[in-house]
């Protein structure tokens, strides 16, 4: 999600509070939020890594999980897989984003009021739907693309497999990389003008003024998102359920989920198989934060200029027609093939009158009772873990930014922590410290939003944390002057001041979280059923109609809470980065 | 007609609809005294959850309407999912003393042992289990688990892509080059029907059989279901697959066909169980009884599906058993073999 780390990085100036001024309920409430930390994040962590080296069944100390989980070639080959599918999904993200993101933000190009339009859809069409939107067009044999090819060309070859290495990474991509593009946007708004001007009249023309000083000027921005795109695809679990299975490549989530499917589970090898991807993603973001500084840097001797379109003359429409092409292959095509088979008897068949049918929606909406339940389940949880995140997110920034207290640091560590957890790893975590008595939370939505929450609470700390920083604490100041406590500045003046940054984080949460599926796949009890679980087990039975019809009415929903977050928090509430 | 008029009459059709769905109600059963009372303690409890992994959703979905029509004020929850995955879900409710299942269908008798042996079964004999066929007793293992399903599996085939004078007529047949990139199956790791079916060609064909198939690159299911939609949408043109969803498509028009296999179908043998904790324990012994009763092998013949009890009609769609060529695996074959072909299959297929 678009979370910029560095929101860590600065504290606000003002708001200097005498420690004498602090009294006793603060402190509970530094305690408080603590304990909360530590039972979402320490706790399920901690479990993961401790039960890795726990034998199965006595909890004795030993090695023999990591002998497990390493024993095999296959497990071996998994691992390197994931990292190869990784750096192709973040190249290939990395074409489809970066010149959308510049040709947006800083040209002349026809049709970029669309392509904004486009990412927001992007960001709310779940990855697994998007997969099956490729499965039905690019199946090996009755794809339509393989279909209308052997149609017009009489060839009865095949022209695309989506159950490929290549296959599998082209979908992975179209769904990661609008992230790359809004960090890239955002940062090419931040480019001054008056250095490119400056190469201009040195006599460079646009396209080489672009390569040799705005693009230099936003790599960090691209590497920055390129690695955080890097450890979303390689913990996805949807799209290698779908793909690589029958594309047979192995990758680390499917090797998951095998342990997890052992009888009996053998929760302690999953967890010493998850420990490198755990690794691997702390080592990153470490990289990432470094990058990242080193973007602020420059984008602030930016922030003042002017920033001005370059007209590309001719050039723009052929960069409309990338720009359409990337919409179409990542967005338009499989979403348009899904409301097709949902609106079809037998998705086969294809566009043709006779094969119009609403029986799908009916079935979904009134007849199939689990589809009615896991409707209102996932967007009930997914409601409940994004207003939990961002009141816990908001009164942690609030005590961060005011300098409240001391160790105040420690808080906002943990709350961005989080990130660092792939979300597979994080439901292993979970499952590892609730599951079992005295919490037993397995079975029922609390463990599903508590997990949620977890994963989100870095986008909504982000979230409030700009938006505080955007208050001056004067107007707080005021009423504690009047003789209103701290909680009355907070309700009275904060809080109404930050309710569109609020509303906008919480979407920005609401809608991954009611579609999530990496977590909740081995959180989900048999009882509660989720529309992501859901899809995946129609899946399995190929009732690709009804899937599709199911996952419409899911996108259906969920873009009109985003048309509803347009109306009440503004055009931009996805692609501002800092409310300051 | 308006925007209005438009709203009022898909209105009327949803609500029309809805009446013609709810109306099929209030049936009469000839109960006997034990399961008069079982359905009196039921109806207290109202509902039960039925996790079940012996046959597509839709067809769950029918028996358990077809249940609340008989027992009306008991309603089944149905939960359609993977052998693999419910028992995954079941232990996990045990290990954190939250189960929710209260009748668990299953193809997978290793994990019918497995649970046996943890004492997570609920001891508890139906009495319409007397009317079973005799040969399906030998399933049973009195007072912990019944036969509720039998499933054929043979070969499936997409007509219009498989001309008749090339259709398969034997396993082996599947590994012929000239399906190459045309073979659907299950994968064992995530489907028992599967693993059973793995199992028995290696015991006919020994495990040459699987390295001659991965040759011909199989499309790999979750479910061997899906191999059936794979035939269907010709996405693959010859599959192994449960013959009774085949059935069932070919009667709609569909262009699908079962063939025996000359060398035998395999026919799995699916049980029901209640969880030792099954919250609503009454309801699932109703249910049990249910599936064994009279009236439930009725609405499965007339579904075309094969019934369970001696007494029961003749199947509307293809044939008894005993039309055709037919074996079973032996069930400790399948259960000191199981966890071994998993982990070979793995291998050879390399997923």
């Amino acid at each position: 999600m678009n979370v910029s780390t560095d929101a860590l990085g600065t504290t606000a100036s003002g708001g200097r509070v005498s420690r004498l001024a602090m009294f006793q309920p603060v402190m509970l409430v530094w305690v408080a939020l603590a304990a909360i930390l530590v039972f979402l994040i320490v706790a399920p962590m901690e479990e993961l890594v401790v039960s890795s080296f726990q034998h199965a069944d006595t909890g004795d100390f030993t090695l023999e999980n990591y002998a497990a989980a390493y024993s095999k070639p296959r497990y071996i080959q998994a691992l390197w897989n994931t990292l190869k599918m990784g750096a192709a999904v973040v190249a290939l993200a990395i074409v489809f984003a970066v010149p959308l993101a510049w040709a947006v933000a800083r040209t002349d190009m026809p049709g970029r009021g669309f392509m904004r339009l486009a990412m927001l859809g992007s960001f709310i069409s779940p990855p697994y739907l998007s997969a099956i939107g490729w499965i039905l067009l690019a199946g090996p044999n009755a794809g339509w693309i393989n279909k209308a090819w052997q149609w017009v060309t009489g060839d009865p070859g095949r022209i695309v497999n989506v159950f490929t290495f290549e296959g599998l990474v082209f979908v992975m991509a179209s769904n990661v990389f609008f992230l790359i593009y809004i960090f890239t946007h955002s940062a090419f708004e931040m480019v001054n003008s008056e250095m490119e001007d400056s190469a201009n009249i040195l006599g460079a023309g646009p396209l080489r003024t672009a390569f040799k000083v705005t693009f230099p000027l936003i790599l960090p921005a691209i590497l920055g998102s390129a690695i955080i795109t890097f450890l979303i695809s390689i913990a996805l679990y949807g799209v290698p359920a779908l793909i690589s299975i029958p594309a047979r490549y192995p990758v680390v989530v499917i090797q998951l989920s095998e342990f997890f499917g052992n009888t009996p589970i053998q929760l302690e090898v999953a967890a010493a198989y998850s420990i490198p991807l755990l690794l691997i993603t702390a080592v990153l973001l470490g990289l990432q934060r470094l990058v990242l500084r080193r973007r602020t840097h420059t984008t602030v001797t930016g922030k003042g200029g002017e920033r001005r379109i370059v007209k590309l003359g001719a050039w723009r429409w052929v960069m409309f027609a990338y720009a359409m092409i990337v919409a179409l292959l990542t967005l338009v095509a499989p979403t348009f093939v899904l409301f097709v088979a949902a609106f079809s008897k037998v998705w086969t068949r294809g566009l043709e009158w006779s094969n119009l049918t609403f029986r799908n929606f009916y079935y979904i909406v009134f007849e199939h009772s689990t589809s009615q339940q896991a409707i209102v389940t996932s967007l009930t949880v997914g409601a409940a873990a994004a207003s939990v995140a961002i009141i816990l997110a908001l009164g942690i920034a609030y005590i961060v930014q005011r300098r409240l207290l001391p160790f105040a640091g420690a808080l906002s560590f943990l709350a961005m922590a989080p990130f660092v957890v792939p979300g597979i790893v994080l439901a292993i975590g979970f499952f590892a410290a609730y599951a079992p008595p005295p919490f037993a939370l397995y079975g029922g939505v609390s463990i599903l939003i508590l997990a949620f929450i977890t994963r989100f609470l870095p986008v909504a700390y982000t979230a409030s944390a700009a938006g505080i920083r955007a208050i001056h604490p004067e107007m707080e100041e005021a009423v504690r002057s009047l003789g209103g406590g701290r909680l009355t500045a907070v309700r009275h003046v904060v809080a109404p001041l930050l309710k569109r940054t609020l509303f906008a984080g919480w979407l920005l949460i609401f809608i991954p979280a009611a579609q999530e599926l990496s977590t909740a796949i081995f959180l989900i009890g048999p009882k509660t059923r989720l529309v992501s679980v859901l899809v995946l087990d129609m899946s399995e039975e190929g009732r690709y109609e009804h899937l599709a019809a199911l996952g419409c009415v899911l996108l259906v929903i969920l873009a009109l809470l985003v048309w509803a977050g347009f109306k009440i928090a503004g055009r931009d509430f996805m692609l501002r980065r800092d409310a300051s | 007609m308006g925007m209005r008029g438009i709203a009022a009459a898909l209105a009327a059709a949803i609500f029309g609809m809805g009446l013609v769905a709810s109306t099929g109600a209030s049936a009469q059963v000839q109960m006997s005294d034990g399961v008069k009372a079982l359905y009196e303690a039921a109806k207290k409890e109202r509902e039960l959850t039925w996790v079940t992994s012996q046959s597509n959703a839709e067809y769950a979905e029918d028996v358990a309407k077809d249940f609340s029509r008989l027992y009306p004020g008991v309603t089944v929850n149905m939960i359609r999912t993977t052998g693999q995955v419910q028992f995954q879900r079941l232990t996990q409710e045990m290990k954190s003393n939250t189960v929710s299942v209260d009748a668990y269908s299953t193809y997978e008798e290793t994990h019918l042992v497995e649970l046996k042996k943890q004492n997570a079964i609920l001891n508890f004999k139906p009495e319409n289990a007397a009317g079973l066929a005799d040969s399906l007793k030998q399933i049973a293992e009195e007072g912990y688990w019944y036969p509720t399903a039998v499933s054929p599996v043979a070969i499936g085939i997409n007509t219009k892509l498989v001309p008749a004078d090339q259709e398969p007529k034997s396993w082996p047949d599947l590994y012929d080059p000239k399906w190459k990139g045309q073979v659907a199956i299950g994968h064992p790791g995530f489907s028992g029907s599967a693993g059973v079916w793995v199992m028995a060609m290696e015991k006919l064909y020994g495990w040459d059989y699987m390295e001659k198939l991965a040759k011909n690159e199989p499309q790999i299911g979750r479910s061997i279901v899906d191999s059936v939609n794979l035939i269907l949408s010709g996405e693959r043109k010859v599959a192994m697959v449960p013959i009774a969803t085949v059935l069932e498509s070919e009667s709609k028009g569909q262009p699908v066909k079962v063939i025996y296999p000359a060398d035998g179908t395999l026919v799995l043998g699916g049980s029901s169980l209640i969880p030792a904790k099954a919250p609503h324990p009454n309801a699932a012994k109703l249910f049990m009884e249910y599936l064994m009763s009279k009236e439930h092998s009725e609405f499965t013949a007339g579904q075309g599906r094969i019934p369970l009890r001696a007494d029961a009609p003749k199947p509307t769609l293809g044939m008894p058993l005993s039309a055709y060529k037919n074996f079973v695996l032996p069930t400790e074959h399948a259960l000191s073999n199981v966890n071994r072909i998993k982990e070979k299959f793995r291998d050879t297929f390399g997923i």
